[in-house]
């Protein structure tokens, strides 16, 4: 595999080479800080923006280039890491040596700058119906969180903690902010994104890199803007006594939610020991302390999911169970830690947990989605290439899994509690 | 061992058959790190009901699922998931309506994991003890799926599309099912279908495919395994007509959704195979209202719908394909559809673009481990082997067949479902 990085002034293009895989794979990432009221216009513009064109009046058209481009996939998407935003326009493509067709490749590579420098605009003004399509399923999405019991119980929770800390802000937003939009501010913000955004691009594939990259650079120009480094890192404030917080649902579990504050961990640690930490509470399914105690022990439940948000300095425990056992699993959940702390597991199974991740991250380089994953996180916060991250494991030891669970600060147990079983239909 | 040529798409399938019935199949992939075995059990959910020359059998329903969970016990206190854990390997596994599929996941010791899987799934350890404690999990696991609005509404319509049929009834069975499971019932299910001859291996990734064939030949000659029993799933008779036509039903959704089922008897579509069934009814359904069709297109930019997706499937002597629209506009919706599904068309442009786009993503297929042992999995359940040219197959599609296809398909007998949100 052949990395390479070519400054482009107002963006970058990272190119991985490989002959490995018969799809080609291009993520155009504009990144920011986050801010709470930016997040949700700039979602909805990724949506729009891959949902119809200037020459392109509406998501039927797009879809039918895209299956004469031997059905490439192309579509809109945001996320947030710790404190930053992107929103990005990903394009898979079958390589060209699979269908030989002359010019196939620059067809299919400038398509997504075709579509995202010339959106449906009139007027300065987003076209409406384009507008009040979208607009209508973010409204769907966003009503659409009740129906999932774990996601609404993570979302609440989140808010609980600290509804001003960027881990709870959403980037789809509120009902509310998505109302406020117009077809007008839409079209400010999509020059603010184009603009005034840091500007990546990666692609992985087996393509002549060279001329991707010429390609690339006579379909997008005209940016201005001095690339700027953002920090992920979300500074959320530890509690002195953990609130508890307890809130009624319709659902037929209740799901626990239990926060905790990753509080004073060295730095050395959050990519390696912290993840055999993880492993061994949670993460490593059955054979995990958790899954032991709640589910096999006890049987409590089906699952018990952990969720390790390193820019944010958070450790999330959820289950779903039965309301009358919700109380032992918190009991449970806080003795399993405990354990932790205290080194009450084998020399053996962290070897163990040590090698199954290690064979994760080497089957993770067969799919190129994780291979770039890895990589973009890399070049925006030095995250180390799957190598370095085996070589990094390699070296933990059982006291740096004791300082891993030491650094946990329980902040907040949410408790989403059944509903009555009621007479529904 | 066959090497079984995949026409066009330069790949290979390596095929054997031990003495004892079980059938392997492997793909390999030599630049990866990666392999993914997975060994099927033709035995679902809807084999509650089965026969062994004239003795009839009627289990509670929910056990094919109940099996699969107590299956990785292997003797007291050890399970499957100790072994895989020493090896660095992931197991897991799944019930669906027509088989169970135990999985592992590695990257080192191809060799020795599937040989595992297939000791572990080849090992009737049960106990009373093992049966009880799982009860607990497995009711867990149904309500987690009575919390989920798509799961109800599912089963919500096969019940009104299906008069008999068992694939009305969720795969896990209800928290009363499962309670109703003995250890008996476990080991008379497990003696009847776990048998060599009703299962295969399908192993995709890197390894060397004739030293892994070897192992398994030894591996299985090793074993004693009862004659075969030739158990026999009792079918119901199905009625040709859906068992209710129109219902509306409120659940946990945030806005309202619309479903339109249409169930086809297969006996009205004997030209075709079941492999033309699906292949066809995939390119309607998708040239009519799929992404690039101008019926969805029209109903998007009349503001009448923000979604539109679609299933297809044989069930059994039945074609069903099944719509969910996220529409407040139900009179409309409901008139549009009829009118549509009256007067189904495609052009031959449409038909050409869409023929090319299905030959790219059949060459894009074989490369995920996970995707192509999946395939692999699908053909040998649905057509009993893998296709070999499946490419050809597509290749010599026309537009006329699409066309006599269209004419021959009756829409008629539907089943609509309407689904509102709690109050």
């Amino acid at each position: 595999m052949e990395y390479k990085k070519y400054n482009c002034n107002s963006y970058n293009i990272h190119t991985i080479k490989t002959d490995k895989f018969k799809t080609v794979r291009m993520e155009i990432i504009f990144s920011r800080e986050v801010a709470k009221e930016e997040m949700p216009i700039f979602t909805f513009l990724s949506d729009i923006l891959t949902d119809s064109g200037k020459n392109y009046k509406s998501r039927r058209d797009i879809a039918i280039k895209l299956e004469e481009l031997y059905k490439a996939t192309f579509y809109g998407t945001s996320s947030k890491v710790g404190n930053l935003f992107t929103a990005s326009f990903i394009l898979e493509f079958i390589a060209p040596n699979y269908i030989n067709e002359e010019g196939y490749l620059e067809e299919v590579l400038k398509f997504p700058f075709e579509v995202i420098n010339n959106p449906r605009v009139k007027n300065k003004e987003f076209d409406l119906t384009n507008f009040n399509i979208i607009k209508k399923r973010v409204l769907e999405e966003i009503d659409s969180i009740i129906e999932n019991s774990d996601r609404l119980a993570l979302i609440k929770s989140l808010e609980k903690m600290d509804n001003n800390s960027p881990s709870s802000f959403k980037v789809l937003g509120s009902r509310e902010d998505i109302n406020n939009i117009t077809p007008s501010s839409l079209y400010d913000a999509y020059l603010e994104l184009l603009n005034h955004s840091n500007c990546d691009i990666y692609i992985i594939g087996n393509i002549n890199m060279e001329e991707a990259v010429n390609i690339i650079k006579t379909n997008f120009k005209n940016r201005v803007i001095k690339l700027k480094n953002i920090s992920l890192k979300v500074n959320n404030k530890v509690r002195r006594k953990a609130q508890i917080v307890v809130e009624k649902s319709t659902f037929v579990q209740s799901t626990l939610v239990m926060i905790y504050n990753i509080n004073n961990l060295a730095e050395e640690y959050k990519d390696s020991a912290f993840h055999v930490f993880n492993y061994l509470l949670c993460s490593g399914g059955i054979s995990s302390k958790l899954y032991q105690y709640l589910r096999c022990d006890n049987a409590l439940c089906y699952a018990v999911r952990s969720l390790y948000l390193k820019y944010d300095g958070l450790f999330i425990i959820e289950v779903s169970l039965d309301q009358k056992n919700v109380k032992l699993a918190q009991n449970l959940i806080k003795k399993s830690i405990k354990e932790m702390i205290k080194a009450q597991f084998s020399s053996e199974l962290v070897e163990d947990a040590k090698k199954n991740l290690i064979i994760s991250l080497q089957m993770s380089s067969d799919n190129n989605v994780s291979i770039l994953n890895n990589y973009i996180f890399h070049t925006f916060s030095n995250l180390p290439l799957i190598d370095e991250r085996i070589k990094a494991l390699k070296k933990v030891e059982k006291k740096d899994i004791m300082a891993c669970g030491k650094s946990l600060v329980l902040n907040t147990v949410y408790i989403q509690e059944a509903g009555e079983i009621d007479a529904r239909n | 061992m066959q090497e079984i040529n995949l026409k066009g798409l330069n790949e290979t399938i390596y095929y054997d058959k031990c003495p004892n019935g079980l059938k392997i199949y492997m793909w390999v992939k030599k630049d990866i790190n990666t392999f993914y075995g997975t060994l099927s059990v033709k035995y679902g959910s809807i084999f509650n009901e089965f026969k062994i020359g004239n003795k009839e059998y009627k289990m509670p329903k929910g056990i094919a699922h109940f099996l699969e969970h107590v299956k990785f016990n292997e003797d007291k206190d050890v399970t499957a998931h100790d072994y895989f854990f020493k090896k660095g390997s992931d197991t897991n596994a799944f019930t669906t309506f027509n088989y169970t599929n135990y999985q592992v996941l590695g990257s080192i010791d191809a060799k020795d994991n599937i040989i595992h899987l297939l000791d572990f799934v080849q090992n009737g350890y049960f106990t009373k003890e093992i049966v009880n404690n799982e009860k607990g999990i497995i009711t867990e696991e149904a309500k987690m799926g009575e919390d989920d609005p798509y799961t109800v509404m599912l089963f919500k319509h096969l019940d009104n599309l299906f008069n008999e049929y068992e694939y009305k009834y969720l795969i896990t069975g209800t928290p009363k099912d499962i309670k109703a499971i003995t250890l008996n019932d476990i080991k008379k299910v497990y003696e009847t279908f776990y048998h060599p001859e009703n299962m295969f291996l399908v192993v995709t990734g890197n390894f060397n495919p004739y030293e892994l064939d070897e192992a398994i030949r030894e591996n299985q000659e090793k074993k004693q395994f009862n004659t075969y029993l030739n158990p026999e799933r009792i079918m119901k008779k199905e009625s040709k007509k859906v068992r209710v036509e129109n219902e509306e039903y409120k659940i946990n959704v945030s806005n309202k959704k619309i479903k339109i089922g249409i169930k086809i008897a297969k006996k009205n579509l004997k030209n075709y195979d079941d492999l033309h069934i699906r292949l066809y009814t995939n390119l309607l359904l998708r040239a009519n209202f799929g992404a690039t069709s101008d019926f969805k297109d029209e109903l998007l930019m009349k503001e009448l719908i923000s979604n539109l997706s679609f299933m297809s499937d044989l069930f059994d002597d039945y074609l069903l394909i099944m719509f969910t629209i996220d529409s407040d506009y139900k009179n409309e919706i409901l008139n549009m559809f009829n009118e549509k599904l009256n007067n189904l068309k495609m052009d031959e442009k449409t038909f050409e673009r869409m023929k090319k786009a299905n030959i790219a993503s059949l060459i894009l297929e074989y490369e995920d481990v996970e995707v192509v042992n999946n395939i692999i999995q699908t053909e040998v359940l649905n057509y009993g082997d893998v296709i070999d040219n499946i490419k050809e197959i597509y290749e010599n599609i026309t537009y006329g067949d699409i066309k006599k296809f269209i004419n021959e398909l009756d829409l008629s007998n539907r089943s609509i479902l309407i689904l509102n949100p709690l109050d």
